[in-house]
């Protein structure tokens, strides 16, 4: 038996509710991190934006609620929510340890968004495996990144899209 | 045709409702210098944070995001937009864009809102 709260019950048909008018699932495959080099770094663990979408059936831009998940659907997380890992970055110069210190890094980060034709995702990580080396040598002008191999992840993005107003 | 399976009805359950008062939205837009803020500030004056969400189309695209996104989710190939915060207190809501990059932002971009009756009590 359901206990009524009398005060909830009251329902006001002139304010609108929330109608979902599109919902779905993305799968994207997403390869972790990036090397990045440029002229002052190189193998660096970069982010990596991997990016899908899918037609806007409704025809017309709402809101969208969505959660993630990582683990294959065992466990979901609010779309704003970021997922961290964690490693330990080792600084060597001319060879010789310096220093180390722990950092994280975005396992996984998710965006969301449509227009009046088509639903947009963006699955963002700099994801890998290792802990990272930096090795910063004579003339000091180029910080090398070794020890961390990139992590591929399948990130299933759950959505349903509600009108805007 | 309508599915009726979808239509049933539990009136003790609170559900969220809007009012057409408390939606909307608003332009900003960006004059293109560095470090730049644009805030919008919505009244609601109910007394209570209700529940509310907020979205943008932050790459100055038609295209709205509603997700709490930072600077690299819409990154490559625009690579500069501004990411979103907002936040709620008893009489009013407050969104924010920014602008996190020493990049200037220039444009429009609009920020839209639903506030809702229910705080789900």
């Amino acid at each position: 038996m359901v206990t009524v709260n009398r005060d909830k019950a009251v329902f006001y048909s002139l304010d609108p509710i929330d109608k979902i008018v599109k919902s779905g699932t993305f799968t994207v495959e997403h390869g972790g991190a990036q090397a990045l080099t440029t002229s002052s770094i190189q193998n660096f663990p970069d982010i990596r934006t991997v990016s899908d979408t899918e037609a806007n059936d409704y025809g017309r831009a709402g809101f969208i609620r969505a959660v993630y998940s990582i683990d294959g659907g065992t466990s979901w997380q609010p779309v704003d929510s970021v997922s961290f890992f964690g490693f330990t970055e080792s600084f060597y110069i001319d060879g010789g340890f310096d220093s180390s210190y722990p950092l994280v890094g975005n396992r996984m980060q998710v965006a969301i968004g449509c227009d009046d034709t088509t639903i947009y995702v963006r699955a963002i990580s700099d994801y890998f495996t290792g802990n990272t080396r930096v090795d910063l040598n004579n003339p000091y002008t180029v910080s090398v990144y070794s020890g961390w191999t990139a992590a591929a992840q399948t990130v299933l993005i759950r959505y349903w899209m509600f009108e805007r107003e | 045709m309508a599915d009726l399976t979808k239509a049933a009805f539990y009136s003790p359950l609170n559900y969220l409702k809007k009012s057409d008062d408390l939606s909307g939205s608003e332009a900003v837009t960006f004059s293109g210098s560095s470090l730049e803020v644009k805030t919008v500030t919505v009244s609601h004056n109910l007394g209570y944070i209700p529940f509310h969400t907020v979205a943008a189309n932050l790459d100055d695209a038609d295209i709205i995001w509603s997700s709490n996104t930072d600077p690299y989710i819409t990154g490559a190939p625009t690579g500069d937009e501004p990411f979103m915060e907002y936040w709620c207190t008893d009489t009013t809501l407050t969104i924010r864009l920014v602008n996190s990059d020493t990049s200037p932002i220039t444009g429009d971009r609009t920020v839209y809102w639903n506030i809702y009756l229910d705080y789900g009590g």
